[in-house]
């Protein structure tokens, strides 16, 4: 038992510092000066185990000494009598003891060991058990002693008793899983809604009994005491003679309670979640042909994600805009100030329309449901099939945009008009600016996606330049936005800086796509 | 026609995983590449398909005149079919034949085509994403066979394959090979000898053809595996 424990964290160890490593050298820049020799250096493994050591010491002293200090200690202004927090410990140790039980948490370290190493599951369980409530006694003790005014043989009766709360609960556990057929799992209640009541019962036991004077006489301390004592021992027995762990341990070990971090989980569920975006509607179909027929059939069968987010936005805004009008004509004193943001802020609006704008999440589906696949077609990287499509997806995503631009725009314009109004050129400019921003954002996420193809061929964001490039995108919005200028002057330059640089980005486009829209 | 590649070298940083290939590939013929886990099959086919940009080296077509390969030369059918799920398949065929039309020969109706491949009827105008590992393996040799690219790369395109479906494919490619490269890795040595009609083994980053001479299937099948442990020499 005792070796396979020490395996155990030896193996914990060595999958942390790999993970480490490995997400080190996901890192763009930096990762490249990681060399895949790393894995192999023992250093790295002894720092992690002196470093796991420290954690685990912190884990059995120092969260106990933190959990005693809030749950006892901090609660109360002056010093409370000990019988009171002994109570208040009670309440919380039964409501722990339920919550977290150790065996019935499916975590990435059993997983590894029972499934993947094939470790012994009743060794390992009851191994990693004695270590969790030898840690909870010897922590729970010093941190009873050293904060709070119980004394020591009360201090230790008490964590004893919280020992044999964890044991009484896990044996409780294995009788429910009798009875109804069920793995528990303790993350995953079979109801939230008993789950937090359960807990609002147990918290408020054990801070309202003590506000109403109610504290237990010691004689029936000692009773209860008592009882849990026997049920305690008798739980031991239980959870010590268990033979189930290894089939608990197949059913509660499933991918669907692990978290694993790693790539190919996360890609997995990134294509099952964008597989369920794809309409099934067998009524849809496209009278057009070529291009215009694969696109329009993409954009059909994934209206929901292309439209949901642009129809969020544009009832956001159409009844924010409601709300102003309304609150302008009950409170028209602050027309003035309302009308003067209007001709002032609007490089504020820049900032508004990056993060409306649906570019990104756009392109992600297109990438993640159509040109994975397609790009590994040679006859789709042609640079007539790559631009004929460009063309296609351009138009819609500015279609797109063009919808809550549009109504921004006119709630702008009306809000102008209400507030007091402006000469007839700066109504336009701003309509027309704020159109032109959708545009080109548009234009510069489209383009940013065709010149700086993000995505590799495992599907995972892995572009340093398109990283950079929209850190910089978004802070330059976010500098611009800032900027004091009358929205008449920068209306005027945001139109003509829409046009020039739609205008370089669809040549840039034009000449470099066919070399840069590629899988990596 | 022929496929001549000379001095064809690929580094993935400092592991030399093509090392100066030289080698001729003649149409009519099936190539069975075999080669170890690893040996850089892939690379090779992402190469020539220019997926991959080599290091060093070049690869065209030798006909009455020697010329590049161009897009259009060349299909790949990958071992993990790839396809548009969002389409069906009758769609899909549909938008590859809009935008090809004008290079594919000997035009036929989108059903005849389905029949080629033995898709059930009732599966040709279902989504893609609901087709098996199979009936997208399906669908990607389909069009790849459609475009009548004068060079076919398939790699292990028959693993996924059930049985019967798997026979079927390989007459598929016995029918298709005539005027035509077809190139095909596979890790089941039997395959390649009962499909191609020469071996070719990828060894330490070098391709060789593995001679038959006058030896039986099973001496035959004794020697690759020597060749590919690198314990004989492929002559």
């Amino acid at each position: 038992m005792l070796n396979n424990f020490l395996i155990s964290f030896r193996v914990k160890n060595a999958y942390i510092v790999n993970e480490l490593i490995y997400n080190i050298s996901r890192i763009p820049l930096i990762g490249k000066l990681i060399p895949s020799e790393f894995y192999k250096y023992k250093i790295f493994k002894i720092i992690s185990i002196i470093i796991s050591i420290i954690y685990n010491i912190i884990k059995i002293f120092g969260y106990k000494l933190l959990y005693i200090y809030f749950f006892l200690i901090f609660p109360f202004n002056t010093e409370a009598n000990y019988l009171e927090l002994m109570q208040i410990f009670i309440f919380l140790a039964i409501l722990g003891s339920f919550i977290n039980t150790e065996i019935f948490n499916p975590t990435k370290d059993k997983y590894y060991m029972l499934v993947l190493m094939r470790m012994d599951a009743y060794s390992h369980t009851i191994g990693a058990f004695l270590y969790f409530v030898g840690g909870i006694f010897i922590g729970e003790l010093v941190a009873l002693l050293l904060l709070t005014s119980i004394p020591w043989y009360y201090a230790g009766l008490l964590v004893t008793l919280m020992v044999m709360f964890k044991f009484i609960a896990v044996n409780f556990y294995f009788y429910r899983m009798k009875k109804s057929g069920k793995v528990i799992n303790e993350n995953k209640p079979e109801s939230w809604l008993l789950y937090c009541l359960l807990i609002i019962l147990f918290l408020g036991l054990a801070y309202g009994l003590p506000y109403f004077d109610l504290i237990m006489p010691e004689y029936v301390f000692w009773i209860f005491a008592s009882i849990i004592f026997i049920l305690g021992i008798i739980s031991i027995k239980k959870v010590i003679t268990y033979p189930n762990y290894a089939k608990l341990y197949k059913k509660l070990l499933n991918k669907d309670n692990i978290f694993l971090d790693n790539f190919a989980v996360q890609r997995d569920a990134q294509i099952s979640t964008n597989l369920k975006q794809i309409s099934v509607d067998t009524s849809i179909t496209s009278e057009k042909s070529g291009f215009q027929y694969f696109h329009d059939l993409f954009v059909k069968r994934h209206s929901k994600i292309l439209l949901k987010s642009a129809k969020k936005t544009t009832t956001g805004i159409f009844i924010i805009g409601l709300i102003l009008i309304v609150l302008l004509y009950i409170f028209p004193e602050f027309k003035g100030v309302a009308n003067k943001i209007i001709l002032n802020y609007l490089p504020f609006v820049l900032l508004l329309m990056y993060f409306i704008n649906t570019g990104k999440a756009v392109t992600n589906a297109m990438f993640m449901n159509c040109d994975h696949s397609m790009l590994s077609y040679r006859f789709f990287r042609q640079p007539q099939t790559l631009l004929s499509l460009f063309r296609e997806r351009l138009k819609t995503l500015i279609i797109l945009n063009l919808i809550p631009a549009l109504t921004l725009s006119l709630m702008i314009s009306i809000i102008l008009f209400v507030s007091g109004g402006a000469s007839l050129i700066t109504y336009v400019v701003i309509f027309f600016s704020i159109l032109s921003m959708s545009i080109f954002f548009s234009v510069h996420n489209l383009v940013l996606y065709y010149l700086l193809q993000p995505y590799n061929i495992g599907m995972e964001m892995k572009s340093a330049s398109f990283t950079i490039t929209s850190l910089i995108t978004y802070w330059v919005c976010y500098y611009i936005s800032d900027i004091e200028v009358s929205s008449l002057t920068f209306g005027i330059i945001m139109i003509a800086f829409a046009i020039v640089y739609s205008l370089v980005s669809l040549i840039l486009v034009y000449k470099l796509a066919p070399k840069t829209f590629r899988l990596r | 026609m022929k496929l001549v590649i000379k001095n064809l070298e690929k580094k993935f940083g400092t592991k030399e995983v093509l090392k100066d290939i030289n080698f001729e590939f003649e149409s009519g013929k099936i190539y069975g590449l075999l080669g170890r886990n690893g040996a850089g099959k892939t690379t090779l086919f992402n190469c020539l398909n220019e997926d991959l940009e080599i290091d060093n080296g070049s690869f065209f077509i030798e006909d009455k005149e020697t010329r590049k390969v161009e897009a259009s030369d060349i299909g790949y059918v990958l071992s993990t079919p790839v396809v548009p799920e969002f389409l069906t398949g009758r769609e899909f065929l549909k938008f590859f034949i809009d935008i090809n039309k004008d290079k594919i020969t000997d035009l036929k109706s989108i059903d005849e085509y389905f029949d080629l491949i033995k898709l059930d009827v009732s599966d040709r105008d279902k989504l893609m994403k609901d087709y098996s590992h199979g009936m997208k393996n399906k669908m990607q040799m389909l069009v790849n066979i459609i475009a009548n690219p004068s060079i076919l790369l398939l790699d292990e395109p028959l693993t996924s394959f059930d049985v019967v479906v798997a026979e079927e494919m390989k007459e598929l490619l016995k029918k298709t090979k005539e005027n035509r490269i077809l190139i095909f890795s596979t890790h089941i040595l039997e395959l390649a000898l009962d499909l191609c009609d020469e071996i070719v083994v990828l060894n330490n980053g070098m391709l060789e053809r593995v001679s038959k001479s006058n030896l039986n299937n099973a001496k035959f099948k004794e020697k690759i595996i020597n060749v590919l442990k690198g314990e004989e020499d492929a002559e």
